[in-house]
């Protein structure tokens, strides 16, 4: 009886510390790579957009714009410096480390 | 008294007196596409007009409207005319000395290539979102020798500090709020696009003189 009551709160107590362990381990990377000696800490790994970390290794760029209702035909993406091809969106995989910003243009002008 | 128009060696003199004859030769000798003559390209226009740039490449299809008025550097007398023929008139009156090359025409995919072709800074100045993302890759993509000065978000009455100009790569600037949309309740009003246009136009002068940070 006391153990099936304890569960809950010992289930939610180790989600908790392995998040908090995990969020320690994503601003060693964030922090590690910004001095460009990169520490690879495995399940860690980070992409940015438009200043958002995501913490993914992989993430794939049509599945993004989908998730977040961009209309590719009023944006324009630059990763890392340079303006991806609109012919290469659909194919586009966005990986650890890449820093990524999405221009949704609005009407107007 | 008669009215004399002063001469190219008088406004010259004058312009080298403000920006020193080094900067003013960079202006007189440079060429900017202004893709658009709405809003942001009308004033775009006249304000690199006044800055004294050289050659002005300017695209519209479009004519001047009522609607226009409230934000665009035309007058009333010129409602109905192209905005190329309009922008022109009003370019005459303050430099008649500026090279003008004008292209009344709708920029696509298929005339973008050819149309830009001997353009370097081509300032983005379309009130379409489609438009604008058409246009800044289609040269992006396409060319590794121009820079494009792009503007997103200027409706409305929103704060003045919320435009700026951002550099997202080293041959893309975008200058706007990037939110505030042009639409039914928040309509296009004269001062936000007035700064968004001079922000555009400040990068614009910036990227002739060299000056590539924000």
């Amino acid at each position: 009886m006391i153990l099936t009551k304890c569960v809950p709160a010992l289930r939610f107590f180790i989600l908790k510390t392995v998040r908090k362990v995990r969020n320690q381990f994503v601003s060693i990377t964030a922090r590690a790579s910004s001095r460009s000696t990169r520490i690879l800490l495995e399940g860690c790994f980070l992409i940015t957009i438009n200043g958002n970390r995501i913490e993914q290794n992989k993430l794939s760029l049509k599945e993004y714009l989908e998730s977040t209702g961009l209309n590719p035909k009023r944006i324009a993406v630059e990763i890392n410096g340079e303006i991806l091809p609109k012919s290469e969106y659909d194919s586009s995989v966005l990986k650890d480390g890449d820093k990524v910003e999405i221009v949704n243009f609005v009407g107007g002008g | 008294m008669e009215y004399v128009t002063p001469t190219e060696q008088e406004i010259d003199e004058e312009l080298s007196r403000r920006h020193t004859a080094e900067v003013q030769q960079r202006f007189k000798n440079a060429r900017v596409a202004i893709a658009g003559l709405g809003g942001l390209g009308s004033n775009i226009a006249i304000m690199l007009t006044r800055a004294g740039v050289g050659t002005l490449h300017l695209i519209d299809f479009d004519r001047v409207e009522l609607s226009n008025i409230n934000r665009q550097q035309y007058s009333l007398k010129e409602v109905n005319m192209y905005k190329t023929d309009a922008i022109a008139l009003e370019i005459q009156r303050i430099n008649p000395y500026i090279r003008l090359i004008c292209d009344c025409v709708k920029v696509d995919e298929n005339n973008l290539a050819e149309l830009f072709s001997d353009d370097k800074i081509v300032c983005e100045a379309f009130d379409n979102p489609y438009a604008k993302s058409m246009l800044v890759n289609g040269l992006l993509e396409s060319r590794d020798d121009v820079t494009v000065v792009s503007a997103s978000g200027m409706a409305g009455f929103d704060k003045s500090n919320l435009i700026t100009t951002k550099k997202i790569t080293d041959r893309f600037y975008l200058c706007g709020d990037m939110t505030s949309e042009a639409q039914n309740g928040n309509g296009l009003v004269a001062p936000r696009v007035a700064l968004c246009a001079a922000h555009q136009a400040n990068a614009i002068l910036r990227l002739i003189l060299d000056k590539k940070d924000v």
